[in-house]
């Protein structure tokens, strides 16, 4: 009974623990493995990412030394940037990336890492 | 006799996942109980032929939502020894720790959805609001709030340093009083009380006969825990020794509970191995491995029971994959215990037995806007995906 | 038929664990049986050839949860058990138009 009444309280009283989404956002921890970025220009085309990968989403074209990565197939495990020898896939932490149209998948996010040396 | 055959599923709202129960029904009394599976097939198996074994790894992490954790240390527990490489201890201990807070969150959701069954709203969201608390340490431990993925063969992704250790029992910290007193409202409250007790009886007798595995054998009586019987890893040091939580009775309560305590021994188990980690030591570098030809088998305990994992490799890539998933094991005793009861009391009944249906299998694909079912032979013609 | 019952009374098992084929180079079949003894612990495997068109002897009769794995055995590799009400019956896979699929590992 006892225990009861004290919980009334402090429902009524303290702040609740949801948040009114979208006003108040989610505090996502900085290591989070949100949205995948290639930083193009230091990339040597060695296909060591497109032989790992387990939904082949991740193609290189070693002419170009160019690597695309379908969003639409990756589902974020972070083998990638794993086996990298050089550090250039990374992950940031924004974790609002729904799209209206299925198109806006192949696009690339922009490359340069504000962290360099930090990996997955 | 005129019986009526009453359907539960595919859809229903009162179960998690699909499956089908078909009860054959006098009055309101069941006299006997069908089941049909096989609406989450997707074809796990079919697809890990041919990988590297570390995209093997990550594939089969994403089986079961709930329960990924213990995929991952069955399928290191068979190919480690193949590839002939043994991680330090540290790594050992780092794996313990995600997989006992991976129990606490399987039996916390369980609980929550249990009480939602009976009509009991706000007991539901007082269980869903600890487990946020165990969501937010794996974010900040592996990076991800389900599908850790902080494996690879050999070693693992991260080490864990002071920051992340301190987080993680600041978080134990809060959660504790709050279970303590959730686990009393389970075992004194009348409602709950005079639901459970004394429906779904499973006597020892049936339980060794259908060799059933997890929390619904302990209830019953048979002494079997994977972690005691045969060690493995982090469990097989003398200070982190594991005592199963047994009882006798059978019913649909006795499994609650035990469900219940295996949280307090699972915090007792992090709190114990978060002493043991120093957290100035490195962990070696992911190295690329070469398995021998042959095969090879190991088993672990997930939060639902024995799960069982058998490899043939062939030319360092996987040629034949199985999984013999603990939901399995248990699913004979549907249609056994349902007999004699009233229509219900099966809501209670199945969610006792706590089933995992994404752990069995089957495939639907979308393709050019349209779903359709496509059969299993135009599908695994070779191709990975299309 | 081949007969594994005898066999398998001999070895006096505890608990069965799982039942799994690998198909072979040469086109037939290798069936792995997987028993535990609890106590002791210790696990032990067994394997059985079997040719393409064989049927081979159900073992419900000591274990009854080798139902759904004889069953998942006939349904995607083609091997027959007689004596188990599940093997030929649909479990997992799909149906096309009501009638059953050709089993996806034999190829």
């Amino acid at each position: 009974m006892f225990t009861m009444i004290k919980k009334v309280i402090q429902n009524i009283f303290f702040k609740s623990f949801t948040l009114k989404y979208p006003k108040e956002k989610a505090n996502v921890s900085i290591n989070f493995r949100g949205t995948i970025h290639v930083d193009q220009k230091k990339c040597i085309a060695c296909k060591l990412c497109e032989i790992n990968c387990p939904t082949g989403a991740i193609i290189v074209d070693p002419k170009k030394k160019y690597s695309v990565v379908d969003r639409d197939l990756c589902i974020l495990c972070g083998l990638c940037a794993e086996v990298c020898p050089v550090n250039v896939i990374w992950f940031s932490n924004n974790c609002e990336n729904a799209e209206k149209k299925r198109t806006e998948f192949a696009k690339q996010l922009p490359g340069p890492n504000p962290r360099p040396g930090k990996r997955s | 006799m005129h019986t009526t055959i009453y359907p539960i599923g595919p859809q229903h709202p009162s179960l998690k996942e699909p499956i089908f129960i078909k009860l054959h029904v006098d009055g309101s009394r069941i006299i006997k109980a069908e089941f049909n599976l096989g609406y989450a097939h997707r074809g796990v198996e079919k697809c890990s032929e041919g990988y590297l074994l570390d995209s093997a790894l990550h594939a089969v992490q994403r089986t079961c939502g709930i329960c990924s954790q213990c995929h991952s240390m069955a399928f290191l527990r068979t190919v480690e020894p193949m590839a002939n490489i043994q991680p330090p201890t540290k790594v050992y201990l780092q794996r313990l720790v995600i997989a006992e807070l991976e129990r606490i969150h399987s039996h916390l959701l369980w609980a929550g959805i249990m009480a939602h069954e009976i009509g009991l709203d706000t007991l539901f969201m007082y269980y869903l609001k600890q487990r946020e608390h165990v969501l937010d340490a794996f974010d900040e431990l592996t990076g991800n709030r389900v599908h850790h993925s902080c494996d690879v063969l050999g070693t693992m992704k991260r080490s864990f340093g002071k920051k992340e250790i301190d987080f993680l029992l600041e978080k134990l910290q809060t959660i504790e009083p709050e279970i303590t007193e959730l686990r009393r409202v389970m075992e004194k409250n009348e409602v709950i009380v005079s639901r459970f007790k004394k429906h779904g009886m499973i006597t020892k007798k049936l339980a060794t006969e259908l060799g059933l595995v997890g929390p619904v054998a302990r209830a019953s009586g048979i002494n079997y825990d994977v972690r005691q019987n045969d060690p493995y890893m982090a469990y097989a040091i003398k200070e982190l020794k594991v005592k199963p939580v047994i009882r006798t009775e059978g019913d649909a309560w006795a499994r609650s509970i035990v469900r219940c305590d295996e949280v307090f021994e699972s915090m007792r188990l992090i709190r114990k191995a978060c002493e043991m980690i120093d957290p100035n030591e490195e962990i070696p570098k992911k190295k690329n491995l070469f398995a021998k030809d042959g095969s090879g088998f190991g088993r672990v305990e997930a939060p639902r029971g024995e799960n069982f994992h058998f490899v043939t490799i062939k030319n360092n890539k996987i040629a034949r994959l199985k999984l013999r998933t603990p939901t399995l094991a248990n699913v004979l005793s549907y249609s056994r215990i349902l007999e004699n009861e009233s229509i219900t009391d099966v809501p209670v009944i199945v969610m006792s037995l706590d089933p995992c249906i994404s752990c069995m299998e089957r495939v639907a694909v979308i393709k050019n806007k349209k779903e359709e079912i496509w059969t299993s032979h135009e599908l695994f013609e070779g191709k990975k995906h299309d | 038929m081949i007969n594994v019952l005898n066999d398998v009374k001999k070895i006096k098992a505890e608990r069965l664990i799982s039942i799994a084929s690998v198909k072979n180079d040469d086109g037939n079949y290798t069936v792995y049986y997987h028993f535990s003894w609890d106590k002791k612990p210790e696990i032990r495997q067994f394997s059985i050839e079997v040719k393409k068109g064989d049927e081979v002897e159900s073992i419900m009769e000591l274990f009854e949860n080798a139902a759904l794995l004889e069953g998942e055995m006939t349904e995607l590799f083609g091997i027959k058990f007689i004596g188990n009400p599940y093997s030929g019956k649909r479990i997992f896979l799909a149906e096309e138009g009501g009638k059953k699929c050709t089993p996806p590992f034999i190829q």
